[in-house]
């Protein structure tokens, strides 16, 4: 390609001698025409790329600059800007790919067939959902259950139906996607539990989160924990003073409708000398706490103190000398959905002491998720202990001396 | 120590006494409100995604731009190249397990170092399974059963051990009998267990590679390559054997694995074209398999050399260095029996003793 | 280029014009181990014996390494999509795997829809065809199935040889003809592009 692109020597010179020849009257016409008649229009229509740059399609950096001044940054990359100022903009699913569009054909026709499903099978809920439970053999309840089987079903037929379009995996990869379906749902499940629920799940079982505080648990809700704007992973040593100020969490849920939460935040390893072992104490409890995968956030110094709040916070601190202690987070469902007894159950829990199981075993709650985060004793940590007025930050603590048993002694009697 | 113990233990029941481990008005509560917990399903036509973009076909006939659109155009009138993209993923040289951030995409992604295209084709011989020796298979092989049959429950083939020995409790159950090897079991044959061919593997040991240097590997790997399309693997003696001449630890002989596309197209050669030609051949032995279905049969190197892609070119190799084969077929059959019969099928030849 | 340097030594010495021809190339390189097989009264053999040269490597051998391990043959790099382009591939691979699953099914189904049907005839044929159950015992033997041509049972091997050039869905209908049997010709090798 590139010797027969490039101009001979005989060519150039005669396009130069061109150019040459007629050098100003036709450059002085052209630039008085078009002055007065045809840019004039095209800017009536439009106003000059240079003037008003899009952010789509920027790419010269001067213009880049200039947009971010006047506060609209370009999108996207610098490639991607670039290469779409010069494509036909040709929608996605129009694009004249032979193979493609067979592709698409073969989806769209399982689409449509998936739908009619989808049709049918509602038709068969409702049916069911008016008929005499005792036409059932197993009356009520059986007919409860297949009412949930089949709701089951039309929920799968309903991903099936969108799951092999490509403009919901863009959508979803954009982060776009909307919540309330349950394809978006369905992704965002398979998204979390490639990855970060792995991570989860074993940072909450080898730092013993899972027998220490709660029987067990397996999570179905992703849980994100910030302060202000500093995100934390799970299992992070945490500055005392950043966790001072209660954290957001990130409950986000992925089946359907709202689930009534109560959130804990327990630390089992207060050190108790008296009895040289560890007790466990509750910093923060809240219950009648509605999630939904639309509205996952909860801050939780936002939360009503009159009639969620049990337990406010209290600053995670580690006295000095102490191993460090683990803030573990709880998520407990409530049974059906149905919020507890605020008073009462405020006159009963106390904050020392406190053990997750018997307040699950008092409240039917039963746990969905867990994470932790971990504090020490750092530089900070007195000036937070003195503030919220907790006292022992003038005590090391040291670790007990233990007696090595005879046979391992250094020095026994019967060396000497 | 042993007071205190008890001590607290009382505590802890009498506690459980005086106050119940369940709220009561929570129970309350939840009996009341228990019925109404079922709330009613809405609409949910907005469930599905409204801006799908297989909602129908797209009005592309009347769109100019999609007609001429031509995709090397724009690239080709570009001045100046398009900038570098500033990030790419790269997949994971290896895999470093679950938890490791760095994670590599499924296989059937283009970025995946695991990424194979195609298959590119039909080949004949899986149509010809499909369509005519599997439902044949099913029909030679259908044992009727009348309605509401049910065959004569068999004991367990792992015994326990029954015994007054105090030995006999917790031991392992023991084995069949008459040896002890615990055989597949033979289904009947219905629709649901038609044997097919599996995979087929393709093994050389050369001989010529413990005198004659690496020479010999190389052509056999390249004549095994030429054959089956696919790389060698080779290996390495695992110990001496003074009698054969075999050093530990040199490579004397190499295998393919055949699957799917590529076995089907070296079946379909090695029966229709290279077995054919095997002068005074009687087939293969009746007697070859494992007793799990899978049959192993040789070729030795004149027939070898019969393979189209080698009698094509058959003065790139040195004749005397062209390997000979053994040719594993591993079928889904849990039975020789069954494996022979599709293999007969397929046409491939058995002679001699019958041993069931 | 060895054997080319031998071949100018030979040339010296008996006084032959050095040309090559496309006879002596062809014959260079397909057989490379006889150059050095020279004349009893040569002085190149000998010197070659002398310095201790064995046969020399087969040119071809050569040539497979050479081909063998060329660095086209390595696994390439994975490749790089644009998103747009990423994006159609997912959707014809989406696609493709849908199309092979439902073939499987239609398959599956059609092999049920067979076996029920012949399920039927028997059933039929045991109780519904008058002679006690005779021919059904009779079409239940199952004799020589397993076994080999050779021992008078087994398949044929006509069986599989037809299926080289026909697909037997039409049965035996033959090649000739406009009919079925028509179709049913898988490699048709009077077509032209007409």
């Amino acid at each position: 390609m590139a010797p027969s692109r490039a101009p001979s020597a005989l060519l150039l010179h005669s396009l130069r001698s061109l150019a040459i020849e007629k050098p100003s009257t036709a450059l002085a016409i052209r630039a008085f025409t078009s002055a007065s008649s045809t840019c004039q229009e095209v800017q009536a229509e439009r106003p000059s790329f240079y003037r008003n740059p899009d952010p789509e399609t920027v790419y010269q950096p001067r213009l880049e600059r200039k947009l971010a001044r006047a506060g609209r940054p370009p999108i996207g990359s610098r490639r991607r800007r670039m290469a779409l100022s010069q494509s036909p903009r040709i929608p996605f699913e129009q694009l004249p790919y032979q193979c493609f569009q067979e592709a698409r054909k073969v989806l769209v026709e399982d689409r449509e067939e998936k739908l009619r499903k989808i049709e049918t099978e509602r038709a068969r809920v409702a049916r069911v959902r008016e008929a005499d439970p005792g036409a059932f053999r197993g009356g009520e309840p059986f007919k409860q259950k297949k009412l949930a089987s089949m709701e089951a079903e039309l929920e799968r037929l309903k991903i099936l139906a969108d799951i092999n379009d490509p403009s919901v995996k863009r959508r979803f990869e954009d982060g776009k996607g909307d919540m309330n379906k349950p394809i978006y749902r369905y992704l965002a499940e398979r998204k979390w539990r490639e990855y970060p629920r792995k991570v989860l799940v074993q940072r909450i079982t080898q730092m013993n989160v899972v027998p220490d505080v709660v029987p067990n648990v397996d999570p179905i809700v992703d849980v994100k924990i910030a302060f202000g704007k500093k995100a934390v992973g799970s299992g992070d040593f945490v500055p005392s003073d950043v966790s001072e100020k209660p954290c957001q969490l990130t409950l986000q849920a992925f089946d359907r409708g709202e689930k009534m939460v109560t959130i804990a935040v327990v630390d089992p390893d207060v050190p108790n000398v008296e009895t040289d072992s560890f007790d466990s104490r509750c910093h923060y409890l809240a219950s009648n706490i509605t999630i939904s995968p639309t509205k996952p956030l909860v801050d939780l110094s936002k939360l009503s103190p009159g009639s969620q709040v049990l337990l406010p916070w209290l600053p995670p601190h580690a006295q000095k000398g102490s191993p460090y202690h683990r803030l573990s987070i709880v998520i407990l469902q409530h049974k059906d959905n149905i919020p507890i007894d605020f008073e009462p159950a405020k006159q009963k829990v106390e904050r020392d002491g406190f053990t997750l199981r018997s307040f699950m075993s008092r409240h039917l709650l039963t746990p969905i998720s867990a994470s932790l985060f971990r504090t020490r004793w750092d530089e900070s940590t007195a000036a937070v202990m003195e503030r919220a007025g907790l006292e022992g930050a003038n005590v090391e603590l040291k670790r007990k001396k233990v007696e090595p048993l005879p046979y391992k002694r250094r020095n026994p009697s019967s060396f000497r | 120590m042993a007071e205190s113990h008890l001590s607290l233990r009382l505590a802890r029941t009498w506690r459980s006494f005086v106050k119940p481990s369940i709220c009561n008005r929570c129970l309350q509560t939840r009996r009341t409100l228990a019925s109404q917990a079922s709330a009613p399903q809405g609409q949910r036509d907005a469930e599905l995604e409204e801006a799908s973009s297989l909602g129908g076909a797209p009005d592309a006939g009347s769109g100019s731009p999609v007609r001429d659109f031509d995709p090397l155009k724009v690239p080709r009138s570009r001045k100046r190249q398009l900038v570098p993209s500033r990030y790419q993923f790269r997949s994971p040289k290896y895999y470093r397990g679950p938890l490791h951030p760095h994670q590599p995409p499924p296989p059937s992604d283009p970025a995946s170092r695991e990424f194979v295209p195609g298959p590119f084709s039909t080949p004949r011989l899986e149509q010809t399974y499909h369509n005519i020796i599997a439902p044949d298979f099913m029909t030679m092989c259908y044992q009727h059963t009348p309605p509401g049959f049910r065959a004569p429950q068999k004991g367990a083939r792992l015994r326990p051990w029954i015994g007054d020995s105090p030995y006999f409790r917790n031991r392992p159950l023991r084995g069949p009998r008459g040896g002890d090897v615990l055989r597949l079991l033979r289904k009947p044959i219905t629709f649901r267990n038609i044997p097919m061919i599996e995979r087929v593997t393709v093994h050389s040991f050369v001989k010529g590679a413990l005198s004659g240097g690496s020479g010999y590997i190389h052509v056999a790997g390249m004549a095994l390559q030429a054959i089956t399309n696919h790389r060698v693997m080779t290996h390495e003696a695992r110990t001496n054997e003074a009698n054969w001449g075999i050093i530990k630890g040199k490579t004397v002989s190499m295998t393919v694995d055949l699957k799917g596309e590529d076995m089907y197209h070296f079946l379909g050669k090695l029966i229709n074209v290279v077995l054919p030609r095997i002068k005074d051949w009687n087939g293969v032995r009746a007697t070859t398999g494992d007793n799990s279905g899978n049959l192993t049969f040789g070729l030795d190197p004149e027939s070898v050399a019969t393979f189209p892609e080698i009698e094509t070119n058959y003065d790139a190799y040195p004749g005397k260095m062209i390997p000979g084969l053994h040719i594993t077929i591993h079928t889904t059959a849990t039975c020789d029996k069954d494996a022979r019969l599709l293999l007969q099928q397929v046409g491939i030849p058995f002679y001699g003793k019958v041993v069931d | 280029m060895h054997a080319s340097s031998i071949r100018g030594a030979l040339a010296q010495v008996f006084q032959i014009p050095l040309r090559p021809t496309l006879r002596n190339a062809a014959g260079q390189i397909s057989t490379g181990i006889t150059t050095t097989t020279t004349s009893s009264f040569s002085t190149s053999a000998s010197r070659a014996a002398k310095k201790g040269r064995g046969a020399k490597p087969d040119q071809r051998i050569t040539l497979i390494r050479y081909f063998l391990y060329h660095p086209t043959t390595l696994t390439p790099r994975p490749l790089r999509f644009s998103r747009n382009r990423y994006l159609r591939h997912w959707t014809i691979h989406r696609a493709w795997n849908l199309y092979r699953a439902k073939v499987k099914q239609a398959r599956q189904l059609e092999l049920e829809r067979q076996y029920n049907a012949m399920h039927a005839a028997n059933e039929e044929l045991r109780v519904g065809a008058g002679d006690g159950g005779k021919l059904f015992r009779k079409a239940q033997m199952k004799t020589g199935v397993w076994s080999i041509p050779e021992r008078g049972g087994g398949v044929p091997i006509e069986y599989a040889r037809g299926l080289v050039e026909w697909m037997g869905s039409t049965g035996g209908l033959g090649s000739s003809g406009t009919g079925l049997g028509a179709k049913a010709k898988i490699w048709d090798s009077e077509w032209t592009r007409s």
